[in-house]
């Protein structure tokens, strides 16, 4: 094939109406699950209830040994 | 349906997030003047190792916990859930505290009886769920009533309220006169200086506490880490629905019946758990499956010497470190001992 007949252009990507909507449903979902989600964040760190940066200050120190 | 993968519990997780955390920074903002004591300047009692936890499942309607307590009477700190305290008052109990973080900017200001409530959108969750009944048979009226007990207690109950609550409820709890204790729901990684954590901390120095996702875990994570009990006995902390309820009358049936492109059928989101201690078959939510998840992580978490007794009687709450204990044995083995003192506990003690 002659080179001027190949493309020199980056062709758009053809997107089927199909993989459009999986490109929606996520966004969908998100929306979907936060109606459906909790009350409050969650999350948790390394048995943490009760976090200060007092408490992570304490923790750091090493215990003084003992007499 | 079949039980939630990690990834599915992962996006609820994330979903939450995403649902609260800008409100709940929006409401800490406003809530900002009114903090003038927070969860370490409460009154450690000592002197008994145990406390109720008194969630709003449909357990305190089938079981009537409440009536026990009433009957035999806890020497310990009960500490109830926004969404129960309507209940507990109902019948002459009145916690110690009451614990609120849902930032919804109207509906739960509800449970502490609505002076505004003329001034709320039509809002169908109160009919639509199970959470409590009175409140759900007759809207208007069962407020009425609950403004008028919550005035009458406020003065002996503390309000434990997370930042993110609406300042509807602020505004309600001090018009009731209930003293408020503050802290910062742990949304995200507090060591990373730009987490929403880390801002609300540095914006009002209120300690943060792990939420387990709603109130219910909540209110055990203040009664572990705050009150630092080393028994704790929950009650209505069923997260999911009794055998032969309705679907309709399940919380977020509303929700689910719109969710069509996920849930075709409505009946496909809910969950289906056998309880081997009822033997008995529980079925659940997507968000209550979640919370029951979270709940599970916290216990995992506690020290061994701390005991959870689930008295609930009913739903889905059970584990290796979880008693499924009858309401009654617990009341008769926990409820018996003296409390020596109500020693105010230093402000450094609570656990980590």
């Amino acid at each position: 094939m002659p080179d001027y007949l190949k493309g020199n252009y980056k062709s758009p990507k053809i997107t089927s109406k199909e993989e459009a909507r999986k490109d929606e449903t996520p966004e969908f979902e998100k929306k979907a699950l936060e109606r459906l989600g909790g009350s409050i964040a969650f999350v948790m760190k390394s048995k943490t209830f009760l976090w200060t940066p007092d408490a992570d200050k304490k923790a750091d120190k090493p215990e003084s040994p003992k007499a | 349906m079949k039980e939630l993968s990690q990834q599915e519990l992962d996006a609820l997780a994330a979903a939450t997030y995403r649902k609260t955390a800008d409100i709940g920074f929006a409401h800490a903002e406003k809530n900002l003047p009114f903090i003038m004591k927070t969860v370490a300047d409460v009154p450690v009692d000592d002197g008994f190792p145990a406390a109720i936890v008194v969630s709003g499942g449909p357990t305190i309607h089938l079981r009537d916990p409440i009536g026990k307590l009433k009957k035999h009477g806890f020497n310990g700190a009960i500490v109830s859930c926004d969404g129960a305290l309507g209940n507990c008052l109902r019948n002459d109990i009145i916690p110690n505290y009451v614990v609120c973080v849902d930032p919804h900017p109207h509906r739960i200001v509800r449970w502490f009886g609505d002076t505004k409530i003329d001034q709320r959108p039509p809002d169908d969750y109160y009919k639509n769920q199970d959470l409590d009944e009175t409140v759900a048979r007759d809207n208007r009226r069962a407020n009425t009533e609950l403004i008028k007990l919550v005035n009458r207690h406020g003065k002996k109950i503390k309000a434990i309220l997370a930042t993110s609550v609406s300042p509807d409820i602020t505004e309600r709890c001090l018009e009731a006169g209930m003293e408020i204790y503050w802290w910062n729901p742990i949304y995200d990684d507090y060591h990373d200086p730009k987490s929403l954590t880390s801002r609300l901390y540095d914006m009002n120095k209120a300690p943060c506490l792990v939420t387990g996702g709603n109130v219910g875990a909540s209110s055990f994570s203040f009664a572990y880490a705050v009150l630092r009990k080393k028994v704790i006995g929950l009650l209505g902390m069923d997260f999911s629905y009794a055998p032969g309820t309705p679907l309709i009358r399940t919380q977020y049936y509303d929700v689910i019946s719109e969710m069509k492109e996920l849930y075709p059928n409505p009946e496909d989101a809910y969950i289906k758990i056998y309880n081997p201690h009822l033997d008995e078959t529980w079925f659940t939510d997507p968000a209550y499956y979640w919370y029951r998840t979270c709940f599970l992580k916290l216990i995992d978490a506690i020290d061994d010497d701390t005991a959870v007794h689930n008295c609930s009687e009913g739903g889905i709450l059970f584990g290796e470190k979880v008693h499924f204990t009858p309401f009654e044995q617990f009341l008769k083995k926990f409820s018996a001992a003296p409390r020596s003192s109500r020693a105010r506990a230093p402000k450094t003690a609570a656990r980590k």
